[in-house]
């Protein structure tokens, strides 16, 4: 699929990797709307690209999604292209025993990373491939998951999101590919985005990157090259895509 | 392939027990995935793209000849 022209959905699309995939495909013609929570980045993001169209929404709050969504679709008809970018990394291990209060993985923490990682891919994704099924639309469906979708010791809530999302993508591309829609996933390793060095010290970073075979962080756009790798080629679904700099957890 | 070839061999059914009256809910297998998977096997082999209206309608064999004779298939 040929990116210029078509109506490509991202989601967390105001900061990061969505920002970055955002610009890409803007540069190269396709009409961006971009979801996300935080309306400061939003429009920093519209000041900068007017031509795309920001949306705030909640990704978590279901109603809030069935309302934005519903609006979009009304106002454009079904997305060619949804990305399913928005995330939160959260590190917190099962059991703390060092914690001086409760050392058991908080179950709010679990719920909220459940929340923004997992099933709000399941709330977009569901309107956005009924749209795309009723409008017969041959659409490209991409989720970004995470090198932590293996099991990332003190990751626990977000490996477990990020299974999640790998296996929705598998299950997904088997149920509508009959129909034309593709579904794949891209999982990337230590990337330099501000995430991941808010998630972790500098030296545990560094100790990391000692152990990618590369010896470097990626960088935001070998996510978005895969990100467009995968809308380009007509014959990728219920893959994922690992690009992880050949790290293995 | 006839038609009659193809719902025979995608919904697992012998030729001589189709008829027009037989619809979703008489065959186990014919489900909203298998459907699917008929409409998938009806387009590829028709060289025809179905609406979302027919794909929703073809819940039947009579529905489906007669939508595809409407396509000017029969």
């Amino acid at each position: 699929m040929d990116v210029s022209g078509k109506q490509v959905l991202i989601t967390g699309a105001a900061q990061g990797l969505g920002k970055s995939i955002a610009i890409q495909l803007n540069a190269l013609g396709a009409k961006v709307t971009a979801l996300d929570i935080n309306e400061s980045a939003l429009e920093d993001l519209n000041s900068t690209y007017p031509d795309m169209n920001v949306i705030s929404c909640d990704l978590t709050n279901i109603d809030s999604v069935n309302q934005q969504l519903n609006i979009l679709h009304s106002a454009q008809g079904a997305f060619d292209i949804l990305i399913n970018n928005a995330g939160l990394i959260h590190n917190e291990p099962l059991i703390n025993l060092l914690s001086k209060t409760e050392k058991k993985h908080s179950i709010e923490n679990w719920n909220k990373v459940l929340d923004v990682n997992l099933n709000s891919v399941f709330y977009v994704t569901r309107i956005c491939t009924e749209a795309m099924l009723l409008n017969r639309k041959k659409s490209v469906i991409i989720n970004i998951s995470s090198i932590s979708s293996s099991g990332n010791p003190g990751q626990g809530a977000y490996s477990a999101a990020k299974a999640g999302i790998e296996a929705l993508t598998r299950t997904w591309a088997k149920e509508l590919g009959p129909m034309g829609i593709r579904i794949a996933a891209v999982a990337p390793g230590f990337i330099e985005t501000d995430a991941t060095h808010a998630s972790m010290s500098e030296g545990i970073l560094k100790q990391w990157i000692n152990n990618i075979p590369l010896k470097h962080l990626g960088t935001m756009k070998n996510v978005s090259d895969a990100v467009l790798h995968i809308i380009e080629n007509n014959y990728i679904t219920g893959t994922v895509l690992e690009i992880n700099g050949g790290l293995v957890l | 392939m006839d038609i009659m070839s193809l719902l025979s061999t995608t919904l697992g059914i012998p030729q001589e027990q189709l008829s027009e009256s037989l619809s979703m809910e008489q065959v186990d297998i014919w489900d909203s995935l298998t459907h699917m998977d008929l409409i998938a096997a009806i387009e590829n082999e028709y060289r025809i793209e179905l609406t979302a209206d027919d794909i929703v309608a073809m819940t039947d064999v009579g529905s489906i000849l007669r939508i595809l004779k409407q396509r000017g298939i029969n």
